[in-house]
């Protein structure tokens, strides 16, 4: 185990500890959602990020997008990004592809999971028709003022984002702001570890519903 | 009466001291409300008891009745089909894929509604 990780080892069997340190990851997007995922992730020490991206950062990015400050602004995000995660210099790997996803993105080989990083739903779409071509997990997270709602697809799952969010596409840019995309960044994280470490509960074939205004999370069964 | 309740649940029955409490199961559609929708109006949903099936429509109808023409402004577009910033679930399933706002339901169905957060 990682030296800097030994707080976290009474959290996890050894087999998990072992697996968490082998995980491989796509963060699909290096907006809110991506840049705070990928920090977490690094923190909890697995073994590789691929850092998704193909926009440059903007002076609206800062209010949320960690990795970034006004020094970065004009330059590739994934650049920035893995530069930043890149210096505090922790075993976790930091791959930056510069690439806008498509239905033709060749998705990396090695990979358990990808994680959506995106900020609208046509792109989402995309990236679960990626997902479910190439047989991996993908977990869905969408945030907007307080509220937000976080989907664990699976290969085998019957319901596809598509099925949950169809007609969700065209709307108006969407209000978001820092401590409400880091809440659901790190619970995105926390769902997908619970799924990838093997936990006994983790969202099967459900929505959860976060309202961060009345402090409630409640899941939404969807079969 | 009470012989049988001792044999259907003993315990229950000496709990109760041996008066057996029957129960209505009342069938209902439950209709739950989500994230700003449950914010403005105070509630986390509502119930109908349906006489009969009625379409999705005539739901927003009686929601309308309920709580002041609330949803016709939250769930459709002015041409009257399903609002882009509206989701309306029939048991989890997505009624786009359904009959959209001609899609059945009937007591014992969940209709869940909530407006899905598109940032990141």
């Amino acid at each position: 185990m990682r030296d800097y990780l030994k707080r976290q080892q009474k959290l996890f069997s050894k087999k998990q500890q072992q697996r968490l340190e082998e995980l491989k990851v796509m963060v699909a997007g290096t907006g809110g959602l991506g840049t705070n995922q990928a920090l977490q992730l690094q923190r909890i020490g697995i073994d590789k990020i691929y850092l998704y991206d193909y926009d440059r950062v903007e002076i609206s990015n800062l209010n949320r997008q960690l990795c970034y400050g006004k020094k970065d602004l004009g330059r590739l995000k994934v650049e920035a990004a893995a530069e930043f995660l890149r210096e505090f210099d922790l075993e976790t790997e930091i791959i930056a592809k510069n690439e806008k996803i498509t239905l033709e993105t060749g998705v990396p080989g090695d990979i358990d999971i990808i994680f959506d990083g995106m900020d609208n739903f046509e792109s989402r779409f995309i990236l679960d028709q990626l997902a479910l071509e190439n047989e991996l997990p993908f977990i869905h997270a969408g945030i907007e003022e307080f509220f937000a709602q976080i989907m664990l697809v699976l290969p085998e799952s019957k319901l596809r984002l598509k099925d949950v969010f169809a007609g969700s596409e065209k709307k108006e840019t969407p209000a978001v702001f820092s401590p409400a995309v880091t809440v659901t960044a790190s619970l995105q994280v926390l769902e997908a570890l619970k799924y990838l470490l093997q936990f006994d509960q983790y969202l099967k074939e459900q929505l959860l519903h976060i309202d961060l205004l009345s402090n409630q999370m409640e899941t939404i069964d969807l079969k | 009466m009470i012989n049988l309740a001792s044999q259907i649940h003993p315990v229950l029955c000496r709990e109760l001291g041996g008066i057996l409490i029957l129960g209505v199961i009342k069938l209902a559609l439950k209709v739950k409300f989500y994230s700003l929708f449950r914010i403005n109006l105070k509630s986390a949903g509502t119930e109908y008891e349906l006489d009969n099936q009625i379409t999705i429509a005539e739901l927003i109808k009686k929601l309308d009745q309920d709580y002041d023409g609330y949803f016709t402004q939250k769930l459709l577009e002015e041409d009257r089909s399903i609002s882009s910033g509206a989701i309306i679930l029939l048991n989890g399933k997505n009624v786009i894929h359904l009959d959209k706002l001609e899609t059945v339901v009937s007591n014992q169905d969940t209709v869940t509604l909530f407006p899905p957060s598109a940032g990141g």
